[in-house]
């Protein structure tokens, strides 16, 4: 048992529990904690502490928790916060383990709130004491630490909210719905406690089977990587975070951080932890119903079976959208129901066994399918349309029956239809068989279970190994220094060249030239024809003032270019342009290559998550062809590399199409490795782009051409 | 005939040499003598696909000494930021040759020739190519050409004379122009007196000439390096600016200062909308629009019905202020009979060649 989970143990099994600001006046916050208390059974001691009283609600009062003569597990403060600090001190001094602080006043209203704020965090540190909140609802487990009038029944959902009206508005909710929960734990300020120690709790709780949250924010994205990928290999983690955002993009002056959008880090943490994402209350409840009474598929392809053809075929499109596999039929299952079905039905898959349909028939179709292996069919989805011969509950209780019969495959169901076949929903839901309205929503949560198949199988991120190149780190420490020494946050194209050339990227050969005849000397032993470019910070766009001349053949043409590029960028660049010389580079010459293709590779730094990595398709519409994909840095190994740059369209033509060689992916891969390397490296940087990179046939490698990298001022 | 060239060397740019050359070679036209042109080395930044030479070659060759190519007019070229790229010290000699035999075969078909010295005396010192070097190669007498705005710039023509004197060079005398009316008065009342008192002769001083000094579009168009969006670019290229104004401020504000005067280059963002619109309700020459931002397609037709030239460029408005105030005006096929009138009125021409 870790460290964590024994400190909340006193939050959620406290023996002993003391309401600091209790009150026999109904309506006051701590009155109604009290009163919840005792109405959820709590079985404890309960010290309630108010100076004023000697005895409220039948307890005997102490003026401060010093007076208490027992120990104390557990302090609920429902004080005004200008009074919360003392009172933690004194908590801190009588040994409670634990405190939940309802109180609001705190880091939300800014001034001395955050100083508030501060100094109980501090206090709670000293004495090793655990604080939920400040600002929160309180904490529901065995019995209502909270100040929610509403205490939902037992169940088996553990769930985080990070606002509390959310979560008066899901008690309220679940109330109706017959949703049960292990406990309900409302987050406020996350001052120490937050989701990541909660959901390490909750991972080891026997009561809970899922886990189910709903945040704003991730407060240590290291934190939640470690704890958080081995809670989800235990059970189902499940969130839902608001704010999917793009004002974020707006502020990125890279390629890379205009294409990321602010939402993209957090479906990618999400996903590298193992955390199936909601996208509404709803989803988040049809998942958290959903692993709680279905099996995990064992396999990836579902059936469909209906007795109307356009629902099936929604149910087909629903499958492709969100990428469930559709289920091909062996020739012996295509035997087998031809033999229990109509003439006129459908025997591949979306099976239709059409408007007549009694429930033998959806019970024999059921049994044939189910009966395949794992590999044919995992699971399938059941739709029902209430039609003149259709018997919903009959069906019902058929198809719980298979479920029994058949308990490792998936089954779900969605009876579309209102007074019909709700109670028949309900018996499915009951035996084992979610449903719901529509197919959509069968397909969305028969989708998060099989992701959550294969995050049970993946290894554990944390034991993954991360390729590590031997590499000369010190002289890039070296000019990252001297960059800023210089005043400047950007890169100058030669030094981006040497701190790749470390790193082990190819490049363009590239130096710098401060006179015509430097020029002329690197230039031959770059090797002819070269390329020439004016370097200054204040020049952007090189082209604009004529400092870029291409194709210099010669000695000769060497010297004149660097003084036509000085003088160039001296009468039409900007005034307060510090002219440092001119880069000579290697140029590149296509028409030698068998294949070009252009790519984009960016690095972008999210607050919460760290260093992300793209890739994609380059070139100077890569902003509007968007055909990039992103994956953070935490733990990229190469089969992330591999994964990442396949889902990208213009993988297939790296891949060769219409006669063309392959492209080198190797090397592409090679540099997603090693750039990924370099930004763990040097956290500052801040952002990093190589557009394009050009990609030959695999022999001939590739070359990143045009490189930009941007460090912490 | 006494002298056979003299060689216009300057303190510091904008002197007028060109404008002397042009007037003095007029002026001995008039004179039944046979002039020459001659500029030893030309600026290789100034070189235009268009021109393939130096603007003062460009120009002088355009308007008066058609008999010689660009090439014997000007032997060589050198860019003035970064002549040491091109030329060391220990190879200039074979270029003094170079200039040397040129001036030769100019010298041997004229009478007298007008050598235009660099952008100052001191300029390729370090390569032994300086306007007195060349002097003392040549045999040629030197005329120091100095613009004055105050007492400092007299220091420049001191300094320049006793170099001259120091490196043992005849100097035939100075020529001292008021670059604004105040320096008159000091250059009648100070300056000459005491160029007298020093036994150096002053050989007259160029009138500020408004004309002279307004830029057309074309030189426009050059200094902001921009693209003409709207206007017939052979029809208008010679059209002169009276002055700049920038149009940054609000599109009120702005107005009130664009009608203050006429014939304005109005420099404000292609995105300035309602400035444009407004300005080309009064008497303005042209606008510039900065920042590479094109203007709405309103600007551009109403600029069309208003026959506005417009113009995009891709700098700041910062830098193209900048580029605009030092634009450096020349002189304009129209504008010799004004260099004749100004050397036969203001300088005693007739010293040149005695």
């Amino acid at each position: 048992m870790s460290n964590t989970v024994k400190e909340l143990e006193s939050m959620f099994h406290p023996n002993s529990v003391a309401i600091i600001g209790a009150s026999s006046s109904p309506g006051k916050i701590g009155n109604t904690v009290l009163v919840n208390m005792a109405q959820s059974g709590y079985k404890g001691k309960i010290y309630p502490i108010n100076p004023k009283v000697d005895n409220i609600l039948g307890h005997q009062a102490y003026p401060t928790v010093l007076d208490v003569p027992e120990p104390i597990d557990l302090g609920v403060l429902c004080i005004p916060s200008k009074f919360c600090v003392p009172v933690v001190e004194e908590c801190g001094k009588k040994g409670v383990k634990s405190l939940v602080i309802i109180s609001a006043g705190f880091k939300e209203v800014g001034g001395e709130g955050i100083a508030r704020e501060n100094k109980i965090k501090e206090i709670s540190r000293q004495y090793n004491m655990r604080i939920l909140g400040p600002n929160c609802l309180g904490i529901i487990t065995e019995a209502n630490f909270s100040f929610s009038s509403l205490s939902p029944k037992k169940g088996h959902i553990g769930m985080l909210s990070q606002s509390g009206a959310m979560m008066t508005g899901l008690l309220d909710w679940a109330v109706e719905q017959d949703i049960g929960f292990s406990s309900f734990i409302s987050l406020g300020n996350k001052c120490d406690a937050d989701e990541v120690d909660f959901i390490e709790y909750l991972a080891q709780d026997e009561e809970t089977k899922v886990i189910a949250a709903y945040i704003e924010s991730v407060q240590d994205g290291d934190k939640f990587f470690r704890i958080v990928s081995e809670a989800t290999k235990r059970k189902p983690v499940i969130l839902l975070k608001s704010g999917r955002s793009a004002a974020g993009a707006k502020a990125a002056s890279s390629h890379t951080g205009a294409l990321a959008g602010s939402d993209i880090a957090f479906d990618l943490a999400f996903k590298k932890a193992g955390v199936i994402r909601a996208d509404t209350i709803s989803e988040l409840f049809n998942y958290c119903m959903t692993f709680l009474i279905a099996p995990i598929p064992q396999g990836d392809k579902f059936a469909i079976i209906t007795n109307a053809g356009g629902p099936g075929i929604v149910c087909t499109d629903a499958m492709e959208a969100v990428g469930l596999g559709i289920a091909r039929f062996a020739e012996d299952t295509i035997t087998k129901l031809k033999k229990v079905l109509p003439a006129e039905s459908n025997f591949y898959n979306p099976v239709d066994i059409i408007g007549d349909a009694p429930p033998e028939r959806y019970e024999n179709a059921c049994d044939v399918l189910l009966q395949t292996p794992e590999s044919e069919v995992a699971g399938g989805i059941v739709i029902l349309t209430p039609q003149a011969q259709t018997k919903p509950m009959e069906v019902a209780q058929k198809i719980t029956a298979l479920h029994q019969k058949y308990p490792n495959k998936s089954l779900v169901a969605s009876f579309i239809g209102g007074v019909s076949v709700s109670e028949a929903a309900k018996e499915l839901t009951h035996g084992g068989v979610p449903t719901y309205d529509f197919p959509e929503e069968a397909v969305k949560v028969l989708k998060g279970l099989e992701i959550y198949r294969g995050i049970k199988e993946a290894p554990l991120i944390t034991d993954k190994e991360i390729p590590h190149f031997e590499v000369m780190a010190e002289r890039v420490q070296e000019i990252f220094q001297s960059v800023r020494e210089d005043g400047r946050a950007v890169l100058l194209s030669y030094e981006t060249s040497e701190v790749f050339d470390i790193y082990g990227i190819k490049n363009p050969k590239s130096r710098l030239a401060q006179t015509a005849r430097d020029a002329a000397v690197i230039a031959s032993e770059i090797g002819f024809p070269v390329v020439m470019k004016i370097v200054s910070p204040q020049i952007l766009h090189k082209w604009d003032c004529g400092g870029v001349i291409l194709n210099i053949t010669s000695v000769q043409e060497a010297k004149d270019a660097f003084i036509q590029i000085m003088s160039n960028a001296k009468s039409k660049g900007p005034l307060n342009a510090d002219l440092r010389g001119v880069e000579v580079q290697d140029m590149i010459l296509r028409d030698n290559k068998k294949k070009v293709n252009e790519i984009i590779i960016g690095i972008n730094r999210d607050p919460q998550w760290g260093p992300m990595i793209m890739v994609g398709s380059g070139g100077i519409y890569a902003n509007y062809v968007k055909d990039v994909k992103f994956d953070l840095v935490y733990q990229y190994d190469r089969s992330d590399a591999i994964n990442q740059l396949q889902q990208t369209n213009i993988s297939k033509i790296l891949e060769g199409v219409r006669g063309e060689p392959r492209s080198d992916i190797d090397g592409i891969i090679e540099i997603l490795l090693r750039l990924s390397q370099l930004v763990r490296d040097f956290p500052e940087i801040v952002e990093l782009d190589i557009n394009p990179c050009l990609v030959f046939e695999a022999e001939a490698g590739y070359s990143a051409v045009d490189i930009k990298i941007t460090i912490k001022h | 005939m006494g002298n056979r060239s003299i060689i216009l060397t300057s303190t510091k740019k904008g002197s007028g040499k060109s404008v002397i050359a042009i007037g003095t070679f007029l002026k001995l036209k008039e004179n039944n003598l046979n002039p020459g042109y001659f500029k030893p080395i030309g600026d290789s930044s100034t070189i235009t696909p268009k021109s393939l030479t130096d603007k003062d070659v460009s120009v002088i060759s355009a308007i008066v000494a058609r008999k010689f190519s660009k090439d014997q007019i000007c032997p060589h070229y050198l860019n003035p930021h970064y002549y040491l790229d091109e030329l060391l010290p220990q190879e200039s000699s074979e270029v003094m040759e170079k200039i040397k035999d040129a001036y030769d075969h100019i010298a041997g078909l004229t009478d007298f020739v007008i050598i235009e010295g660099n952008h100052n005396y001191m300029q390729y010192a370090s390569i032994n190519l300086d306007d007195i070097r060349i002097a003392q190669e040549i045999n040629a007498k030197i005329v120091i050409c100095a613009p004055i705005l105050d007492d400092n710039d007299f220091n420049l023509l001191i300094a320049a004379y006793n170099y001259c004197k120091l490196k043992g060079v005849d100097v035939l005398g100075v020529i001292i122009s008021a670059v604004k009316e105040p320096a008159e008065q000091r250059i009648a009342k100070i300056f000459k007196p005491l160029l007298k008192s020093m036994g150096i002769k002053v050989l007259g001083g160029l009138k500020n000439s408004k004309t002279l000094e307004k830029p057309i579009l074309a030189e426009v168009l050059v200094a902001v390096d921009g693209k003409l969006l709207v206007g017939d670019y052979i029809k208008i290229k010679n059209n002169k600016i009276d002055g700049f104004i920038i149009g940054a401020m609000n599109a009120d504000r702005a107005l009130s200062y664009i009608q203050t005067s006429k014939n304005l280059c109005i420099i404000t963002g292609g995105d300035r909308t309602e400035i444009a619109l407004n300005a080309m309700e009064t008497n303005i020459a042209m606008i510039v629009f900065t920042g590479n931002l094109q203007p709405k397609i309103e600007v551009l037709e109403r600029a069309r019905e208003k026959g506005i030239p417009i113009i995009l460029a891709s700098s700041d408005t910062f830098t193209i202020t900048q580029r605009l105030q030092n634009i450096h005006t020349e002189i304009q096929p129209g504008d010799i009979e004004l260099c004749l009138q100004q050397v036969d009125q203001n300088i005693d021409w007739e010293e040149f060649t005695k």
